[in-house]
Formats: structure tokens, C-alpha cells, sequence
């Protein structure tokens, strides 16, 4: 019986190897597998698509194949357009393939923790173990780090809040700065536009798997909130429209600020925002979901990836709390209407850089 | 060429089941597996003509099979894939007009549109699939395992580089590996599928 099993397991590894090295000279129209699994050929090109699935070996391997990608692609938000709106009408309407996509979903996650796993252990060996500060024999250095993010965390939004809007006018979170000539008009419209731009804030902050994400973005609302109650109490004041408000400056140049959480593997959105027209850079916030690199380079390219807009280097990951974020700032102008992508890659030891995650973004009306 | 009105009163036995196996073999020996990849490709099939059960439909396209097996003794006429093809085709035409004359209970309506929306379900099912898959990852061999979880690790660029890496330490191309990692992703379903059956 045990010569059968091995007869039968070196049968199948012939087998496998044949069909690889036939797949290497046949090669399929990934579009027309994408179509046919999308229910666009109809009539004889299904009929032929459907006897080939059972009769031809290699096309029942390209169309499994193409399947997977498929599944994989609006996974990781890279259907776009009709393809996107065909593949959730079409594709997903029965249950067995429901849960091709959960078991795919799963697949994925499975992946990302065994490498991030990996990673850790590499960590814990070698000369540099012993420094391991997050390691479990170290539990009281980890409570007492916990406890010094929380309070830099305190400390910064206290200086972001209070002192900072003290000191400097014109960078306001997605609201306008009002120059002497316009106070009137931003008078008088600013409760309105905080509400408009606290909006598209939530396209970034609705992440359900992300908690941490949201109680960050959380804090951005709330110091809208206190610039508007500011505006608000002027107003009152100031009831002529040439008289000045006291939060903003308008010397200083207005930038968009926005907030981008670590992308998951799963179904989500690309986070659309809607930058002001009169803004002169963009400030981003991109949370990393670890810091395994000293310095790390960020690019911004365009939808398809093959053209950089900007790019910056040595970039070292701030702390808010657990988390960790690299802000980035480019001038506003590099930007739209249309799909975009930040790529954060880290430098590791031998200089070399390292993808570690991409960051897809939409811009809307500007 | 084919009867295909389906004999209710006809149940497959040990013997013809048997039959099954050896003609969907045609000689290999294949020890079952070809019964199993006939049948996951008869699920696709029925599967991708939307068809709301399509294992039921398989496992009748196969009772089917062997029904004529046991008249006729053998089948010479088609390989043994292509006939199981045309025999699905029977089904699904049969299947279309039973679906038309049938009155459809709102319940079934209720049950084909309701789609689970139970959180905390949701997260427990999550949780029961990764721990299947990490069981199931567990049981395959050193190489299939790295190869499974660099395979699908990372998105866009991230993703081609790993892959195109991956091909190159295993000394294969990119069409073979992405054959490879194919089979080894169907497998780890089909383990899946079984241990999270075995946990309800």
C-alpha cells in the first residue's frame, strides 16, 4: 500500500512538471479568461470556453489561475471602473464564490502575519537580540514605553492644539485661511465648510478592522470643531465684515492636511478627498503598521504606477501613541482629479529599499 | 446519442461507483484523485452558469455518468472528460427548466438575497478560517509553505517582485509558479472547507 502512495505521488509530480513546462510554451488571453469569467462571452465562445475547461488540462489551469488573480485583484482594490461594477454584479452572485473570496481574504492575512512573524524572529536573533525591548522577558520596559507614547501623545496634541494655533495662522486641517480681503466672506461661511470638509475626512477614518486609526482621526474633527467655536465667537464679536480673525494669519500658505491608515487586505474603498482649490501643499499622514526600518523613502506616483510625481527620502516614522506615521508634505499642485498612489519603502541595513506598503488615494473635486 | 432523462429510481452502488473511478482513471491509477478534479471542475462549471447548487448538480451529472457506465458497460465514444462535459451540459439545460417551471417560495427569494451582515459572526468565521488555514498550511511540505505565503504576501509592485524572486529561487518560471502555487491554494480550500465542516 505505502508503494502505491509513492508510486501515485511521484505520478503526480510527473504530471505537475509536464503541465508546467507545456503552460511555458502555451500561453492564454488573460483578458478573454477575465471576460469569460466575468459571463461576457456568450453563445459558441462559451460553449468552446466550457468544453475547454473540462478537456484541455493546461486551459483549466489558466483559467484557475486567472480566477485567483482575479479574486486577488478586488481583494487588494485594484478593480477599477466597469470591471469592478461587473465583478461584484456577476461574479459575486452566487455563494460558492462568496466564499472563494472569504477563503482568499483569509489566505492573504494568513500571509502578511506569517512574513511580519518571520521578520520578528529574524529580530530576536543575532548580536542585537539582547536589545529587543519588546521581547516577553521585558514586559515592565514595554508598559514604561506604553506610558511615555501616551504621554508624547498628550504633549502633541496639546501643542497642536493650543500652542501651535498660537503661534502660527494658515495651517488649518481642510479649511480655508482667510486673507484680509476675504475675512468677510470665510466669516461667515466657516461653520458650514468645517462641516463640509470634516466629510471627507471619514473617507479616510472609516476602517472598521483599523480602531486605532479611527481614535487618531477622532482627535481631527474635535480641533475643527474648536476652530469653528473660535470663528463662531468672532463672529458674534465682529459684527462689520472688515474686522480680522484672530485665529488665522493669512501670510502663511494653506495646506490640506489628510490622513492615510496602513491599506487592508480585504474589500475596502480608496480613500477619496477633496483638496481646496487655493491650497498650496498637501500634508499627509501615513501610518505604517511597523517600525522595522531606521529611515524609509516615500513616492507619490500616478495611477498606474509607472510615473513618480515626487518622491522623498530619509524619512524617520513618528509615534502617536502605538501607532507610527511618517508625514509627508508636496506641493499641491502634483495633484488632480484622479487616482493616485503613495509608496513607502523602507532602507534596511544594506542600504537597500524595501517595499512595505502602498497607500492608494483618490482626489476629488478641486 | 445520450439518454439523458434521468432514471429516479436508480442508485449508485459500491460496484458501479468502482466503475466510476476506473473509467474516469482511464488506466492511470489515479486512486480516486481524478474522480475528485472531475468533479471540482463540474462544481466550476455549474458554478459559473450561476446555478444555485452546483455540488448537487455535479454529484447528479456523475450519478448520471455511472448510471450509463452500468448499461452499457463501457464508454468509447468520448474521453472521459469531455463525456462528463456533455453530460453537465444535459443537466444545466435540465436544471434552466426546472427553474423556470418551478415556483420559487419567498423564503428561497429571502435566502438567496439576504446576505449575512452579523459582525460578530462574521469576525468568529474569520477567525475559524485562519486557524483552519494555519492547520492546513501546517501539513504541507517546507517548500510548498514558503511558497504559498510569499506568494500571496504583499500588493501590486510588492506582489510581482515577490513572485518574480520566488520564481527564481525555485528555478522555474513565472507561469509555472503561478501553476504551482495554484494546485497547492486549491488543496489548502478544499482543507479548509473540510476543518471548518469538522468544527460546526
Amino acid at each position: 500500500m505505502d508503494s502505491s502512495v509513492e508510486d501515485f505521488r511521484q505520478f503526480s509530480i510527473f504530471v505537475q512538471s509536464r503541465i508546467e513546462q507545456k503552460m511555458d510554451r502555451e500561453t492564454y488571453d488573460n483578458q478573454k479568461l477575465k471576460a469569460y469569467l466575468l459571463g461576457e462571452p456568450s453563445g459558441a465562445d462559451a460553449d468552446a470556453f466550457d468544453e475547454a475547461s473540462f478537456t484541455d488540462e493546461n486551459f483549466g489551469a489558466a483559467l484557475s489561475a486567472a480566477e485567483n488573480d482575479l479574486i486577488d485583484a478586488y481583494l487588494q482594490n485594484e478593480l477599477r471602473g466597469a470591471e469592478l461594477k461587473k465583478f461584484e454584479s456577476v461574479y459575486l452572485s452566487t455563494k460558492h464564490r462568496r466564499e472563494k473570496i472569504e477563503f482568499a481574504r483569509a489566505l492573504q492575512t494568513f500571509a502578511g502575519k506569517e512574513i511580519l512573524n518571520s521578520k520578528t524572529e529574524t529580530e530576536k536573533t543575532g548580536f542585537f537580540a539582547w536589545r529587543n525591548i519588546f521581547g516577553n522577558r521585558n514586559r515592565a520596559l514595554q508598559f514604561g514605553f506604553a506610558a511615555a507614547a501616551l504621554l508624547v501623545l498628550f504633549f502633541g496634541i496639546f501643542w497642536f492644539t493650543i500652542l501651535r494655533r498660537e503661534n502660527a495662522g494658515g495651517e488649518i486641517v481642510l479649511k480655508k485661511t482667510p486673507t484680509p480681503e476675504n475675512s468677510a466672506a470665510v466669516n461667515q461661511n466657516s461653520a458650514p465648510e468645517n462641516k463640509n470638509s470634516n466629510e471627507s475626512v471619514p473617507s479616510a477614518i472609516q476602517n472598521p478592522a483599523n480602531e486605532n486609526s479611527q481614535n487618531s482621526n477622532e482627535k481631527m474633527p474635535e480641533t475643527n470643531k474648536r476652530s469653528a467655536n473660535v470663528n463662531k465667537n468672532s463672529n458674534e464679536k465682529n459684527q462689520t465684515p472688515d474686522k480680522k480673525i484672530p485665529v488665522s494669519i493669512p501670510q502663511e500658505p494653506l495646506i490640506a492636511t489628510f490622513f492615510l491608515a496602513p491599506p487592508l487586505r480585504g474589500a475596502n474603498k480608496i480613500p477619496l478627498f477633496d483638496v481646496p482649490k487655493n491650497a498650496s501643499q498637501i500634508n499627509v499622514e501615513l501610518q505604517i503598521e511597523a517600525d522595522d526600518y531606521k529611515t524609509y523613502h516615500v513616492t507619490l506616483t500616478n495611477e498606474t504606477g509607472d510615473i513618480n510625481l515626487w518622491r522623498r527620502s530619509s524619512l524617520k516614522a513618528k509615534s502617536k501613541g502605538a501607532n507610527k506615521f511618517l508625514n509627508v508634505n508636496f506641493p499641491a499642485k502634483l495633484l488632480g482629479n484622479g487616482f493616485y498612489s503613495l509608496t513607502v519603502s523602507g532602507v534596511n541595513e544594506n542600504g537597500e529599499a524595501e517595499i512595505v506598503a502602498n497607500y492608494p488615494f483618490r482626489i476629488g473635486e478641486k | 446519442m445520450q439518454n439523458s432523462q434521468p432514471k429516479k429510481n436508480w442508485l449508485i452502488t459500491s460496484e458501479s461507483f468502482a466503475r466510476l473511478l476506473e473509467w474516469l482513471d482511464d488506466g492511470a491509477g489515479s486512486d480516486g484523485q481524478k474522480y475528485l478534479e472531475i468533479r471540482r471542475l463540474l462544481v466550476n462549471y455549474f458554478d459559473r452558469k450561476n446555478c444555485r447548487s452546483p455540488e448537487e448538480l455535479a454529484d447528479e451529472t456523475l450519478n448520471r455518468v455511472a448510471r450509463r457506465l452500468e448499461e452499457e458497460g463501457k464508454i468509447e465514444s468520448e474521453t472521459p472528460a469531455k463525456f462528463c462535459y456533455i453530460t453537465a451540459r444535459f443537466v444545466f439545460l435540465e436544471s434552466l427548466r426546472r427553474k423556470e417551471n418551478k415556483s420559487v417560495s419567498i423564503d428561497e427569494i429571502k435566502a438567496d438575497k439576504i446576505i449575512l451582515k452579523d459582525e460578530t459572526n462574521e469576525k468568529e468565521l474569520n477567525e475559524k478560517m485562519l486557524a483552519c488555514l494555519e492547520k492546513c498550511v501546517g501539513e504541507l511540505d517546507g517548500t510548498n509553505r514558503e511558497m504559498i505565503v510569499k506568494y500571496y504576501y504583499g500588493a501590486e509592485r510588492v506582489k510581482i517582485e515577490n513572485r518574480r524572486s520566488l520564481a527564481d529561487k525555485l528555478g522555474v518560471s513565472s507561469n509555472a509558479l503561478t501553476i504551482r502555487a495554484c494546485r497547492v491554494r486549491d488543496k489548502l480550500e478544499v482543507c479548509v472547507k473540510k476543518c471548518a465542516a469538522k468544527d460546526e
